[in-house]
């Protein structure tokens, strides 16, 4: 396992064990953790390319300089959580060239417009699958569209209030992804999702999806 | 009024065996000839007996006849008695599955009217989209002023350099430079305040806007989710009925 924690590792021993207590509107430690490995997994899954793999880590600050201008923002809603996840993605030729390679199609037919509802797609394919694995343990949720915001835009996170907040570095790939979550409890939020697999290969030293 | 029949036909049972055992025991047969000795007493009073017998088997008989008449009346009374417990029962869950019935339908009705409450949300949903392509129009214009504001600053900027080669008579417009120079700097701080207001405003009103919708759907799928039972059973009451 290399420097940086690595995304999507099974819960602590605590977090096995009894359940957590936790006060009125909070987030217990394991359902932090959770949400930290089905984002982290929704993540790898939908951002590699047919035969590439990626990579994903927790990190605890974005670079000082960075290509990525704009982030693809997404919701879902529960009667006990809010959660947010920005995705931060390139519109340059590069960026093009990657989501074309995911999307199997040549990036010259893409207009710049179809390049963008590429991204947006793509965002909506990350959070629908997070929406998925959340629905299992939560009945009562729904999800947003996307919205492309300036990456500047997500400076602003704490705005929104309380809640908890974690960073993820997707690499392995032609080009960098960064992402944000953010999640509020509006009511005891305790769960543990049953990531075992992945789990398994992380605690091997990688964390590789296809 | 089984275990009395029954104790009945025992005692008929037992009355017959006696007779028939009787008819066995006799060397002769029961009706004896006319030309046996009329001083016998023997035959006398075994004629007697017969007689008694065939009297109280008689009776028995009668009396079984008139059981099994008051058996079948009582048959028929409880036959009636069930089924009209039985018309009453269908008819109370026949008026339960009309009830139920009518419920659902109501049930139906307000799951509609729900589902027009929800389409609120997608007025709202317009109305955020107004709100974040206004924030764009907003993010445009302060761009540009902040362009200007550049500009202003690249003015002031030269109007100090050509003061201070004016020399004395460029002091009092050196002066006036400076001045722009102050008023563009407290433009630009103002502009980027601005720019950063602006962009927190775009996090607040997508993330607000996202809630919401979401929030819509996950109302929407909870009440789907009534509707399906609720045709479910509707189903189930229709099938029963048929």
């Amino acid at each position: 396992m290399n420097a940086r924690r690595q995304v999507g590792v099974a819960p602590s021993a605590a977090a096995r064990g009894a359940k957590v207590q936790v006060p009125a509107g909070a987030l217990s430690q394991q359902a932090k953790t959770s949400f930290e490995t089905i984002a982290s997994v929704a993540l790898a899954r939908s951002l590699a390319p047919e035969g590439e793999t990626a990579q994903v880590a927790f990190i605890d600050e974005l670079p000082r300089r960075m290509k990525e201008k704009k982030a693809v923002v997404l919701s879902i809603a529960s009667d006990r959580f809010r959660l947010v996840l920005a995705l931060m993605c390139r519109l340059d030729a590069e960026g093009k060239a990657h989501f074309a390679r995911l999307n199997r199609v040549d990036p010259g037919d893409w207009s710049d417009q179809a390049f963008q509802d590429a991204v947006n797609e793509c965002g909506n394919i990350i959070v629908g699958a997070m929406n998925r694995d959340v629905g299992r343990y939560f009945p009562n949720v729904g999800m947003s569209t996307p919205n492309l915001l300036d990456r500047e835009a997500l400076s602003y996170l704490d705005a929104l209030g309380p809640g908890h907040r974690r960073l993820f570095h997707v690499s392995g790939l032609a080009i960098d992804f960064y992402a944000v979550l953010f999640v509020a409890a509006t009511g005891n939020v305790d769960f543990r999702a049953e990531v075992e697999q992945l789990a398994d290969q992380a605690d091997a030293g990688e964390l590789e999806m296809f | 009024m089984i275990t009395w029949m029954a104790g009945l036909t025992g005692l008929l049972v037992g009355a017959l065996s006696v007779w028939i055992w009787m008819r066995r025991a006799s060397p002769t047969p029961l009706s004896v000839s006319s030309d046996e000795a009329p001083g016998s007493d023997a035959a006398h009073r075994f004629r007697e007996e017969r007689d008694g017998a065939l009297a109280e088997l008689e009776g028995l008989r009668g009396e079984l006849a008139g059981l099994r008449a008051q058996s079948a009346a009582d048959c028929d009374a409880a036959r009636s008695d069930v089924e009209q417990a039985l018309t009453s029962l269908m008819n109370s869950n026949a008026q339960v599955r009309h009830n139920a019935l009518g419920t659902l339908q109501g049930l139906g009705d307000q799951m509609g009217h729900m589902h027009n409450v929800v389409r609120t949300f997608e007025r709202w949903e317009s109305e955020m989209h107004h709100l974040l392509a206004h924030n764009r129009e907003m993010h445009t214009r302060n761009e540009e002023f902040a362009a200007i504001v550049e500009q202003v600053v690249i003015v002031a900027l030269n109007a100090s350099i050509e003061a201070a080669r004016a020399g004395e008579h460029g002091r009092g417009f050196g002066v006036v430079a400076s001045e722009i120079r102050s008023l563009a700097g407290r433009a630009e701080k103002l502009s980027k305040e601005y720019r950063a207001n602006l962009f927190k405003n775009d996090m607040i009103t997508t993330a607000t806007f996202q809630d919401l919708q979401a929030g819509a759907k996950m109302i929407t799928s909870a009440i789907s989710g009534v509707d399906l039972v609720a045709n479910r059973t509707r189903e189930t009451l229709g099938a029963l009925e048929a």
